[in-house]
């Protein structure tokens, strides 16, 4: 089984090489992949709570749009490192600090609405309470005044876009980042709790696991995974707004990915989000007018046909399949 | 002596459900190391009790305590931590975790601090059952009687002082039974785990334990050795009842 992460490995490092390639610098592949990585991030973020911790979260928008506003102001209003803006306007762009508390700024949100959902809800009953949490909070940056921008939201103070190559490099280097904690996470002995109580929350709370700490533990942890791919994304647009970040497509299409890739794998959200942005983009490439139907009928034959996903498929990789 | 001294003991239990008054004034201990048998007709109140005691329900009014603490309606993941382990009338096990993984759970969260070397109390446990061998094995993949195995398992592993077991008979054969009763034994002798033992099947009840206890419509009727608990009138009457006159 080990060669399997052998292959992870190089694949991330050809990719991270890709660019090297002479005449590769402006290919369409590294604006594609990166729509990849930003979706894979989601798609981790998802599986978190959802694939290994078995609640149900229909609100991960909120917390990707939370992370792109979160940074955005950072960014807008000067916050951090003021003075070296003027003189270094490239320190902004990936700046590490902005992008943890983006995340921050999300999973303190999921902790403090998980309380009361995560105690008190259950099954589909949390999945509602979180898909109103997520317009909630929409309708809260709407009416946000000048500290949102309303509803038109915020520009950050961009530079002239020259390349995508930083951004390509950036979200390749959070996928991997992720995906590898996501691993450790899985087999520590807090992702055996996290499968416990998935598996048999009595069970696991007679065995004594608090299990409501568990939980808020991993929404806060999905949280604040989808807030960092939010800061990634304000990165690409140079704009927030209520419509384009808080939009319902940032958590319906990691999910459809996830349960495509394999739900409670480690690859499984990776290699989902790969195929699936692959039939969306092919599709609105080759027939625009009709690009939803063909993403449609892709996702209704991998249920029909794949309903484990891709990563357990039995001729698959052995060593993707459980929490591998 | 060693074996006099009390670990449980509820305190004139009662548990209403609105009206219904399912449990009135329970009293009853259980000492280091003892092996006590809860039995009772259909509807007496045994899982009711058996609720009370893990902290599901928390009782109208009396007394649950615990090691000199008062424990009555502390969290279900506290009690386990403190030393009062459960096993499920319809069994409960984490079925996408090998068995090994299972055991780990109860070792590595059940033992609140008193388990040094998690790994090593989980095998002990595996060893204890006789699952060593299906260790690797995913729990959807085991038979019933395997799994009520695990489930016990699973609660040793986090070395508790007293041990809950809801009706472990229920579904299995005679061989398996056997094996269970064996179990069972063994996890009093070699750990020296008092055990309290609600069960349907009352002759491996008297076979085993050095005590039983006789509920019936929320009332004890008798508290005694095996022997004495078999010639009870009270305890015959409630389960076929009263003779003809």
């Amino acid at each position: 089984m080990r060669w399997t992460y052998w292959m992870w490995g190089v694949l991330a490092v050809a990719l991270a090489l890709l660019p090297l390639w002479p005449g590769a610098v402006d290919s369409y592949a590294f604006s594609f992949l990166f729509f990849v990585f930003v979706y894979a991030i989601l798609a981790q973020a998802w599986n978190l709570i959802a694939g290994f911790g078995g609640q149900i979260s229909l609100g991960s928008h909120a917390f990707f749009g939370l992370g792109a506003y979160a940074t955005a102001i950072l960014w807008s209003g000067n916050y951090l490192w003021g003075s070296l803006y003027d003189s270094h306007p490239r320190i902004y762009y990936f700046d590490p600090v902005t992008m943890a508390l983006s995340g921050l700024v999300a999973a303190v949100a999921a902790a403090l609405v998980g309380l009361p959902l995560l105690s008190k809800l259950r099954g589909d009953y949390f999945a509602l309470g979180t898909l109103g949490f997520g317009e909630i909070v929409k309708v809260l940056f709407i009416n946000g005044g000048t500290f949102t921008g309303g509803a038109f939201g915020i520009v950050a103070p961009a530079s002239t876009f020259e390349t995508l190559l930083p951004h390509y490099w950036t979200g390749l280097g959070l996928t991997v980042a992720v995906a590898v904690g996501m691993r450790l996470l899985m087999r520590s002995r807090y992702g055996l709790a996290l499968i416990a109580v998935r598996d048999d929350e009595m069970a696991a709370s007679a065995n004594g696991i608090d299990t409501l700490k568990v939980k808020i533990a991993a929404f806060a942890g999905s949280a604040f995974i989808s807030g960092v791919a939010g800061s990634l994304f304000t990165y690409y647009l140079f704009h927030v707004g209520p419509d384009s970040v808080f939009d319902l497509n940032w958590m319906l299409l990691p999910l459809m990915m996830t349960v495509v890739g394999g739900t409670g794998t480690v690859m499984g959200p990776i290699v989902g989000a790969f195929i699936m942005y692959a039939v969306f983009d092919a599709a609105r490439i080759l027939v625009p007018d009709y690009h939803p139907v063909v993403s449609g009928v892709a996702i209704i034959l991998a249920m029909l046909f794949l309903p484990k996903g891709l990563t357990r498929l039995s001729f698959g990789l052995p060593g993707l399949m459980r929490r591998g | 002596m060693q074996q006099s001294e009390t670990i449980l003991s509820l305190e004139s239990i009662q548990m209403r459900f609105g009206g219904l008054v399912v449990l009135d004034g329970i009293d009853l201990s259980v000492a280091r190391a003892e092996l006590v048998g809860l039995i009772g007709p259909n509807g007496a109140g045994k899982s009711t009790l058996f609720n009370v005691m893990t902290a599901i329900y928390a009782p109208t009014r009396g007394k649950v305590r615990f090691l000199g603490k008062d424990v009555t309606g502390v969290a279900p993941h506290k009690i386990c931590r403190l030393g009062i382990a459960r096993t499920f009338q319809l069994v409960r096990t984490f079925l996408t975790m090998t068995a090994r993984e299972n055991v780990m759970v109860g070792a590595v969260y059940g033992g609140g601090g008193r388990t040094q070397n998690a790994a090593q109390a989980a095998d002990e446990a595996l060893d204890l059952v006789g699952l060593s061998a299906k260790r690797a094995m995913l729990t959807r993949h085991m038979t019933l009687s395997d799994r009520r195995l695990l489930e016990i398992a699973r609660a040793v592993a986090s070395s508790p002082a007293l041990l809950l077991l809801d009706e472990p008979m229920a579904g299995l054969n005679p061989t398996e039974i056997r094996q269970m009763v064996d179990v069972i034994r063994r996890t009093r002798q070699e750990r020296g785990i008092a055990i309290l033992w609600v069960e349907h099947k009352v002759d491996a009840i008297m076979k085993v334990c050095d005590r039983v206890v006789v509920l019936d419509h929320g009332v004890k009727i008798a508290d005694g050795p095996p022997a004495e608990i078999v010639a009870n009138r009270k305890v015959i009457e409630a389960y076929l009842g009263e003779p003809a006159a």
